[in-house]
């Protein structure tokens, strides 16, 4: 019954949305609600029915899908993706609620906003590569015009540097794709090919990718390719150029989205595709993996130091962020892996709250000059109080999501000196570089505070309306569950812990 | 010498039943012409005359198996001359549902712009170079490779030319005959040398000639001349100037026909000579060497193709860019075919031509109903578009995002399976599937021009767009088709590659001479896969 709700809980958004476009427009925001609600029910059914001590995936459909070239319809949930697909679920109501007042037409809003849903859920459940291939793309679309329609004022060039962005790197990742059929139909040790993630992860295939296998010279490349493919959705600083252009000019919902979820696919995609599937390569190149994650941290609070636009600080925030989660899988530690994973639930709450509360003064104040703010907790004190608690997630205070990650990415970084092969200097420099990036982290996001909540209260500011119950609702919310998941990582720990210890097997760092 | 065989007359029975798509092309196309003497003037009689033998052809094209074929004579008829296989024949089915959907097309758009008296005439000329098409895929020698693309291309040229009093139309014509005859020309020399070299017309036996002399320079001054006059029909770079030109001017039916049936053709003829040589020449290196040219051809049409289409403000012209860089990509398909298994590229190129075809004709549809209803093929000009008729302008999103390559649709399918062909191919292999992979990334920005314009950009003030009146529901049919094919074979394509896999094989005639008449008739059936292992 579980595995026909898997299959359900990826195409009840399709359906939720073609409803949307064919019934009244005025309809399309309570059918929007509806769907959303019922998917996050299914996702708790299937938390509550998750066997926490499998390591393998649990709920799976196998279908045939193209025979002639051994591809199939494989979906289902391990520990990696469940927690993802929970996040996703319950931002997704909350995105629509933020979504309430979209002026525009607001059923194709909706309706392209549940397809979307149900790309992502599609990434996140997909065990076959094609298949994952598939929903990872389509997930660019309707983000696509999300942007492009409902977005600010360079919202087409958004729109579309962040399509060509992401394309160039599906484009990566398909090439990678096409090699690995190529191995697996050249080999001769299964029946045929396979794209199926789990036999890829196996050891007869992981044989030919080590660096005594045939296809060494193949898993070094291709380690690169998918690197860099998934890079450009975290995104990783050297790639991240779109990420700025696309908040700053998307709408609120589609920003918390688009940090709260999006970028976590590349994270996940790291874990479930690029490392267990090329371990060796990983291991070869993890300096330079693990250097480009401490520059993206550090660059990326720099950058948050330097705007004078409120949205595109949060914006160079996640990169800040995510460039944790790139450290934490690179050095390749299971600590680091662990903080990497909590990092990216972590964050999901946060960007997403702190997405909402500059979208809240933005909707009234309709521009995001930080230095044009100022006094803005007298006013409200309430949602003062909210955004204190949204921030401090965000910068990392203890006790808040936010610390939990960045302290065991730290953490793992330092454990990757007890590792064979590692140099300890190299280690500690670049785990003092990344401890150093809190300290920017905290930089940027107080100075930002104090310039806009403290201080007197402005007159322009005067006859703003007060935030009402659905958007406390939203803030609310977030707010706690940054508290929750800040107290209790256990939430996500028991999950995730017999998948990951599986992923350490199959990437040889077992007991590390 | 056939007459002194006691069997000719059995013999030319049984090839004759093989060539019977050919044959009630050519009774249609006399039927055609004959009935404006019972009903002047009247257009949908010879419309269902030529939809009647167009059906024929395509049920006499059916039930071609390699295996129900006579083993003695495996398909190979009038000496040789033509092949008649399943990859031939699944193009031809191909072939006939696209021209019934052209026709049909133009019965709807075209036939106000023709004068009742024309339309005979046109669906003759249109029923003759699906004639020439249809010889095209299974020209198996060189006479009759230049005589099927003469007598797909001359119907063409008339075509092209068909809105008679309109300028651009006459001027698409004009060049494309100068430049049809100059490679017509080419290829005839071309040919002029290979047989100067091998002595003989039969690809295999030239392939043959490889084998014993070695790849002579005469050798290679023929095959690029005669790949000239290939590239000519398949619009590839550096013969694609007639392209744009000859589908701006050219009446929308005409263009969508010539997009999808011609360089379907054209692509089949290549491959057959391809694959001729795949299957005989051993010499691993002047295979390769064979298809580093084939393929530089490809990765230049596609990446100029996609390039120029950068530029282009007119959806046609756009379009005709377009079609440009698929028939790149599909030769660059064809050029690996002499390095792989060929089974696996032969289905990808059919089930391509296959999206392909459904992909054309629904952007053309939608062109061709803008123009009427908007009196523009500017880009611009349907700014807010999106607002007015949501259902049309989704469409036209639908066929572009699908030529673009976005997976859910077929368009990406094709693709797809077109790389996993091709990265078995070694470097280069993976070479051209970067070049593809790299093409697709910078095409999104043209595909997306029609969306932007219709969906982001609002409608000016001073240039309302005229209402768009109903639409026939003829034409919602064939739009609704199009669609539904498109999502058919990008979410379900199991039953595409399925028929395409089936039908991924081609019939090579043996490399000895016609001398030895008991090895005459034997053939080889894709055999270049134990080839290879044996030359491993």
């Amino acid at each position: 019954m579980y595995d026909s709700l898997l299959n359900w809980l990826i195409f009840t958004p399709c359906i939720g949305a073609v409803l949307c476009l064919l019934l009244p427009a005025d309809k399309a925001k309570n059918i929007a609600l509806g769907t959303t609600v019922v998917t996050l029910l299914m996702t708790v059914s299937l938390a509550l029915a998750f066997k926490t001590g499998m390591q393998g995936p649990q709920f799976v459909t196998t279908l045939d899908w193209i025979p002639a070239i051994n591809v199939q319809y494989k979906i289902g949930l391990d520990g990696l993706s469940l927690p993802l697909v929970v996040l996703t679920s319950a931002l997704s109501v909350l995105v629509v609620g933020a979504g309430w007042k979209i002026g525009k037409s607001p059923n194709v809003f909706m309706a392209l906003y549940l397809f979307l849903m149900s790309g992502m859920y599609g990434v996140f459940c997909s065990l076959d590569m094609v298949l994952f291939y598939v929903f990872f793309e389509i997930s660019l679309l309707p983000m696509y015009f999300l942007i492009g329609i409902w977005g600010g004022p360079r919202k087409e060039y958004a729109a579309i540097k962040f399509f060509l962005y992401t394309l160039a790197g599906s484009v990566c990742l398909l090439i990678t794709m096409l090699g690995i059929y190529n191995v697996t139909s050249s080999a001769d040790f299964i029946n045929g090919n396979t794209w199926d993630m789990m036999a890829l992860q196996s050891e007869a295939v992981q044989a030919l990718f080590a660096p005594s296998g045939e296809y060494w010279y193949f898993a070094r490349w291709a380690f690169w390719l998918t690197f860099i493919a998934f890079a450009i959705k975290i995104p990783v600083a050297p790639f991240h150029t779109w990420l700025p252009d696309a908040h700053v000019e998307a709408p609120t919902p589609i920003s918390m989205i688009l940090a709260g979820v999006l970028l976590k696919m590349g994270g996940y995609a790291l874990m479930r595709i690029t490392y267990p599937l090329f371990p060796d390569a990983a291991s070869l190149f993890w300096e330079c993996v693990a250097t480009i994650g401490v520059f993206g941290i550090i660059y990326g609070a720099l950058c948050a130091m330097a705007q004078t636009d409120w949205k595109k600080l949060v914006a160079y925030s996640s990169v800040s962020h995510m460039g944790y989660v790139t450290l934490g899988i690179a050095v390749l530690t299971r600590t680091g892996f662990d903080g990497a994973y909590y990092q990216m639930i972590g964050h999901g709450i946060t960007s997403a709250m702190m997405f909402f509360l500059v979208g809240v003064v933005y909707e009234r104040a309709h521009h995001r000059e930080i230095n044009k703010f100022g006094g803005l907790w007298l006013k409200w004190p309430q949602y003062g109080g909210w955004s204190m608690l949204g921030f401090f997630a965000g910068m990392g205070l203890p006790g808040l999501c936010g610390f939990i990650g960045e302290v065991m990415v730290l953490l793992g970084t330092f454990h990757a000196a007890d590792r064979a092969g590692a140099d300890p200097t190299f280690v500690y420099i670049l785990g003092s570089f990344a401890a150093f990036g809190v300290v920017l982290t905290a930089g940027y996001i107080l100075w930002m505070f104090q310039r806009i909540y403290m201080g007197k209260t402005r007159e322009e500011y005067e006859h703003f309306e007060k935030p009402n119950a659905r958007e406390y609702a939203i803030m609310v919310t977030l707010g706690i569950a940054a508290l929750i998941f800040g107290i209790a990582p256990l939430l996500v720990f028991n999950y995730t812990h017999a998948t990951f210890e599986n992923l350490m097997a199959v990437i040889g760092l077992a007991g590390s | 010498m056939l007459l002194s065989d006691p069997q000719w007359l059995p013999q030319l029975m049984a090839d004759l039943k093989l060539v019977m798509p050919e044959l009630w092309l050519v009774v249609t196309m006399c039927l055609v012409l004959i009935v404006p003497f019972i009903r002047k003037g009247n257009v949908i009689l010879p419309v269902f005359v030529t939809i009647f033998g167009l059906l024929m052809a395509l049920l006499a094209s059916q039930g071609v198996h390699l295996d129900s074929i006579d083993t003695a004579r495996q398909g190979l008829v009038f000496s040789n001359s033509l092949a008649i296989d399943p990859f031939s024949s699944l193009f031809k089915t191909l072939l006939m549902i696209f021209a019934m959907l052209v026709v049909v097309q133009w019965t709807l758009f075209g036939r106000d712009n023709t004068h009742a008296l024309d339309a005979p005439d046109f669906l003759c000329l249109l029923l003759g170079a699906t004639f020439g098409m249809s010889l095209m895929a299974s020209a198996n020698n060189l006479i009759m490779i230049f005589i099927a693309t003469e007598s797909a291309s001359i119907p063409s040229y008339a075509l092209a030319g068909f809105r008679k009093k309109n300028k651009i139309s006459t001027e698409g014509s004009l060049k494309y005959v100068l430049f049809g005859s100059v490679s017509s020309a080419l290829m005839l020399y071309g040919m002029s040398m290979l047989y100067g070299v091998s002595g003989s017309l039969q690809l295999s036996h030239i392939a043959g000639t490889i084998n014993s002399q070695g790849m002579t320079p005469l050798m290679v001054v023929g095959l690029v001349g005669m790949l000239g006059g290939f590239a000519f029909k398949l619009s590839a770079v550096p013969m694609h100037f007639w392209c744009p030109d000859v589908f701006e001017g050219a009446p929308t039916e005409v263009t969508t026909f010539l997009s999808v049936a011609s360089k379907g053709a054209a692509i089949c003829m290549l491959a057959r000579v391809i694959q001729n040589f795949g299957t005989i020449v051993y010499n691993e290196e002047i295979l390769t060497g064979i298809a580093l040219g084939v393929g530089a051809l490809g990765a230049v049409t596609a990446t100029w193709g996609n390039l120029v289409a950068l530029h282009q403000s007119n959806l046609k012209r756009l379009l005709a860019y377009s079609s440009i860089s698929h028939a790149g990509y599909m030769i660059m398909g064809c050029a690996v075919l002499l390095l792989v298994d060929p089974k696996l590229i032969l289905s990808a190129l059919l089930f391509y031509v296959l999206v392909y075809m459904f992909m054309n004709l629904g952007a053309f549809t939608v062109a061709a109903v803008l123009e009427r209803h908007l009196g523009t093929l500017d880009i611009a000009d349907y700014a807010g578009l999106f607002k007015k008729s949501p259902t049309l302008a989704s469409l036209l999103i639908v066929f572009m995002l699908s030529l673009f390559g976005m997976p859910g649709l077929g368009g990406f399918m094709g693709k797809f399976l077109l790389g996993a062909g091709m990265i078995k191919a070694g470097t280069l292999g993976t070479v051209l599937v970067g070049i593809l992979l790299l093409n697709t990334v910078f095409s999104l920005w043209y595909y997306l021009r029609p969306a932007y314009f219709m969906i982001f950009v609002d409608e000016q003030e001073d240039k309302t767009l005229p209402v768009i009146a109903p639409l026939r529901p003829a034409i919602w049919t064939i739009l609704g088709v199009c669609c539904v094919m498109l999502f058919w074979t990008g979410l379900l394509p199991a039953v595409g590659t399925d028929i395409a896999e089936d039908n991924g094989q081609m019939i090579v005639a043996s490399a000895k001479r016609a001398q030895d008449t008991n090895s005459q008739h034997t053939s080889n059936v894709n055999e270049p896969i134990a080839k290879a292992d044996a030359h491993r």
